[in-house]
């Protein structure tokens, strides 16, 4: 087998779930820099996005609407679940954020089986969108490049917006120094509700982009949650640039590990989550 | 090592990434001295001790005990070779009595840690000396209160007792009069000068008062290095301690 | 207070004696939600030992539970062992892997400990169904409930559920008489200062890699037991008993009940149970139920139901005690 042909087409796999898992620890990791939450319903935000995106489809035909209005869709459950519940447990501490977050998963997951059934769905992608492209020698899925340019398109927007905009000033001022920015006459509340919906809609994107791509079924939460916890965490909870450099690492290491060695991927991230929890427990690139 | 040193510290550094908490500090502790530590805010008085007993590892420097290095042993090794500290936020057991609170440290000075196949009332002479120390300390009437629901003066009580509980040779107190009233202090003077008769002292404090009842010697920390090291009238009388924490008149202020 | 005491015998008198005269009550199918019940609550209260008491929460348990599970019903199969040694073994093979993990798990707290505990579940889930062979994977392993043999008596088949209900019976009991037991020793003290406060539980003289350690393997160890008598009980096991959801619910036992109470994870364990049961005949969707209800108690009642029971209970006697004057 000629492996320099075939190592290009699966560094760009690695990268392609590497986007995916990005786009989701990018909200996670938000919403943990800088509320202090773990959300444990990322997975199930993320499966909201892809469910949405498929009825949007369905009613409408076009893909480009689903992928508008399934992630506000989203968001806006984000929204309701911070106002509604999660507000109530403020510096309660992680254990019962944690368990909150979990139960609400475990709600929604069965709201989708019930809505839509527990059959996978196939989601109609556009035909701009169906073919391949000429890529380094080769041919690669259009879609699939589609999910990296999305995703760089999200890094960028987002990097702009936290560090050169006002707002994104703002934002991380009141992680940090929650009590001055309250005094200034900023809403304080108001601006962790709209982290927890901005969070909640970029797990709705990835959810849109990915359901192709991974298979939309209930129990796509909880598949992409374990890659999802690793990357926040090798990456550093609360930076940004860490989940991505984490998620091209775990997005890699599944690519080469179900070619090479099948049984193991798993195993490795294990051992890689468990080497930085104990060496560096506030990830590769995060503060503390 | 001088005969009657009982703690050294060897020109410590502590930097948490650009900053510098403790900025060479090489001390002697005399054994059986009650040796006070006094300072501004962020002299490096409490990074002092956390590098003492384990709660940090210096970057740089040694710490030696009876000559003996424990510089970057964990916590528990500290304080089974008879180093105790306590805190300057209170750190006891909330949900745990104050009975169960101290009988917990007696237990790992009997070194009964880890047994989960014999039940506790196995003990006795523990439980005694439990009640012992809690009426040394005036908390035996509160001994099934759980620790949480004590008042204010009565927790820091309890970390005193919790702190010097285990018969520790060399204890060390952060500001264990902080937020107290005149007589709250005073009171808490008297069970320092009774809990450590015979031992060494090493005392962190704002408090005027109670560092020149107390003190043998003090030690002056500024910027994280030591200022000068001498009797409360050496100190008394430094210019440079006046201008540095004294304030010329003034009395030395809390946080 | 000898009142007070006088109500704890009665109490737990008629319990044994409503215990030991169930089968003639019920019908053979309620008994085995009872010992569905039984097992349950030997899960929820060694769980609780590392959750509860230890202040540590788990999302791997479900693994210990599926370890057990799948070591009895592997050595009723392929050694031909009888009912003792399979429960035994599956409680060694738990600990064991317990040994393993915990090694790791135990210099974490908080949610890096939850984090890591969710990878090796997902892990050991991973390994269950990529052995196939060995697991049966989703479809399964299946085995016949082999007879308990005991020296001097012989063996006695367990073929009947009403057999296997008291057999069932005497494990759990005096397991759950050791975790009482536990939580008066040395080991079970120290547990629960790391709880309050693991620092200075160091600072003390304890070494808290040892607590976690050990406390961690003692809770494997039951929740492997309790994985064992259930698959006995089912005569079948799956991966399905292993996923996330599983290791969720395992937390929901403990916490329903109420974790800070000692007997709230059974109470959480028989009402939970009761409940599926109750409830999956009416809907296939009884997991919004049991969010709802999870979601509500994180909220208003972190205590669960135990704590529920006593407030109430203590509301009700102050108020006699008010009247009495």
């Amino acid at each position: 087998m000629d492996w320099m042909a075939l190592l290009p087409v699966q560094i760009l796999h690695g990268l392609v779930y590497g986007a995916v898992l990005f786009l989701l620890a990018s909200g996670l990791t938000l919403i943990f820099g800088m509320m202090d939450v773990l959300n444990f319903a990322h997975g199930a935000f993320y499966m909201l996005g892809a469910y949405f995106a498929f009825s949007v489809v369905v009613w409408t035909g076009q893909f480009w609407l689903g992928l508008i209005f399934a992630p506000l869709g989203v968001g806006l459950i984000g929204v309701f679940v911070e106002r509604v519940f999660l507000r109530r447990l403020h510096g309660l501490g992680h254990v019962p954020q944690l368990l909150l977050t979990f139960g609400i998963a475990y709600i929604l997951e069965d709201v989708v089986k019930i809505a839509w059934g527990t059959e996978p769905l196939k989601v109609k992608i556009p035909a701009i969108l169906s073919g391949s492209l000429s890529l380094l020698g080769g041919t690669y899925p259009t879609y699939r490049v589609f999910i990296l340019a999305v995703s760089l398109l999200v890094f960028a927007f987002m990097f702009v917006i936290l560090f050169k905009t006002r707002i994104g000033i703002i934002v991380r001022a009141a992680v940090s120094r929650k009590e001055m920015v309250a005094a200034l006459g900023f809403n304080v509340p108001v601006i962790f509700l709209l982290l927890f919906g901005m969070g909640s809609w970029l797990a709705g994107i990835a959810g849109v982009i990915g359901g192709p791509y991974l298979i939309t079924h209930p129990g796509m939460g909880g598949a992409i949650l374990v890659d999802l916890f690793v990357v926040v965490v090798v990456g550093g909870l609360g930076s940004i640039q860490g989940a991505m450099l984490a998620a091209i690492l775990i997005g890699e290491l599944q690519s080469f590990g179900v070619l090479f060695l099948p049984q193991f991927s798993l195993f490795l991230e294990f051992l890689l989550l468990a080497a930085v929890l104990i060496l560096k427990p506030e990830g590769l690139l995060g503060e503390k | 090592m001088q005969d009657g040193t009982i703690l050294e510290t060897k020109d410590l550094h502590k930097h948490f990434g650009s900053l510098t908490a403790v900025n060479g500090v090489s001390l002697s502790i005399g054994k059986g001295k009650r040796h006070a530590i006094i300072g501004p805010n962020g002299a490096g008085k409490t990074t002092l001790f956390n590098l003492l007993s384990g709660r940090f590892k210096p970057s740089q420097g040694r710490i030696l005990f009876y000559g003996k290095d424990i510089t970057g042993m964990p916590p528990y090794r500290i304080s089974r070779l008879g180093i105790a500290r306590s805190f300057q936020i209170i750190n006891v057991f909330p949900q745990l009595s104050v009975f169960e609170n101290v009988h917990t440290v007696l237990m790992s000075k009997h070194h009964i840690r880890y047994d989960f196949l014999r039940s506790l009332k196995r003990w006795k002479k523990v439980t005694d000396e439990t009640v012992r120390l809690l009426e040394q300390i005036g908390l035996l009437d509160k001994k099934d209160v759980l620790a949480g629901f004590l008042s204010y003066g009565e927790q820091r009580g309890l970390e005193v007792g919790l702190t010097i509980a285990s018969d520790p040779e060399l204890i060390l107190l952060d500001e264990p009069t902080a937020g107290m009233s005149m007589d709250e202090t005073r009171q808490a003077i008297k069970l320092i000068d009774r809990v450590t008769k015979g031992k060494t002292l090493l005392i962190i404090e704002h408090d005027m008062e109670v560092i020149f009842s107390l003190a043998d010697v003090i030690t002056v920390m500024q910027y994280g290095k030591v200022v000068t090291t001498g009797s409360p009238e050496e100190i008394r009388k430094d210019q440079r301690v006046r201008e540095a924490y004294l304030g010329d008149g003034k009395h030395a202020g809390t946080s | 207070m000898s009142r007070n005491r006088t109500w704890k015998i009665l109490f737990f008198a008629g319990l044994f004696i409503l215990l030991a005269v169930l089968p003639k009550l019920v019908s053979e199918f309620r008994i085995s939600l009872v010992i569905t019940m039984l097992a349950y609550s030997l899960l929820a209260i060694g769980f609780n030992i590392l959750f509860g008491q230890g202040g540590l929460l788990s999302f791997g348990h479900a693994a210990y539970f599926g370890v057990g599970a799948y070591t009895a019903i592997l050595v009723y199969k392929h050694l031909g062992f009888s009912l003792l040694p399979g429960i035994l073994a599956g409680g060694l093979c738990g600990t064991l892997l317990g040994v393993l993990f915990g090694f790791f798990l135990a210099r974490l707290r908080g949610l890096p400990f939850a984090l890591l505990s969710l990878a090796f579940n997902a892990l050991i889930y991973a390994a269950a169904e990529k052995w196939r062979p060995l697991t049966g994977g989703e479809d399964g392993l299946a085995m016949k409930r082999p007879n308990l043999l005991l020296p001097g008596i012989g063996s006695i088949n367990m073929f009947p559920t009403v057999n296997y209900y008291y057999f069932v019976l005497v494990v759990v009991v005096l397991c759950i008489l050791y975790c009482w037991f536990f939580t008066k020793t040395p080991l079970g003290r120290v547990n629960n200062c790391m709880r309050e406060n693991e620092e200075r539980t160091g600072f003390i003289g304890y070494n808290t890699y040892t607590t976690k350690f050990l406390v961690y393997i003692i809770a494997a160890f039951f929740c492997s037991v309790a994985g064992a008598l259930a698959s006995t009980l089912q005569e079948f096991v799956s991966t399905a008993i292993i996923n996330l959801e599983k290791g969720g619910d395992i937390v929901f036992l403990a916490f329903v009940g109420g974790r800070g109470i000692f007997w709230g994870p059974i109470l959480g364990a028989c009402f939970l149970t009761y409940l599926n049961d109750a409830l999956s005949s009416l809907t296939e969707h009884w997991a919004i139920i049991q969010g709802a209800i999870f979601i509500a108690l994180v909220i208003y009642a972190p205590d669960g139901l135990a704590g529920l029971i006593l407030r109430t209970k203590n509301r009700l006697f102050s108020r006699a005690r008010v009247d009495q004057g």
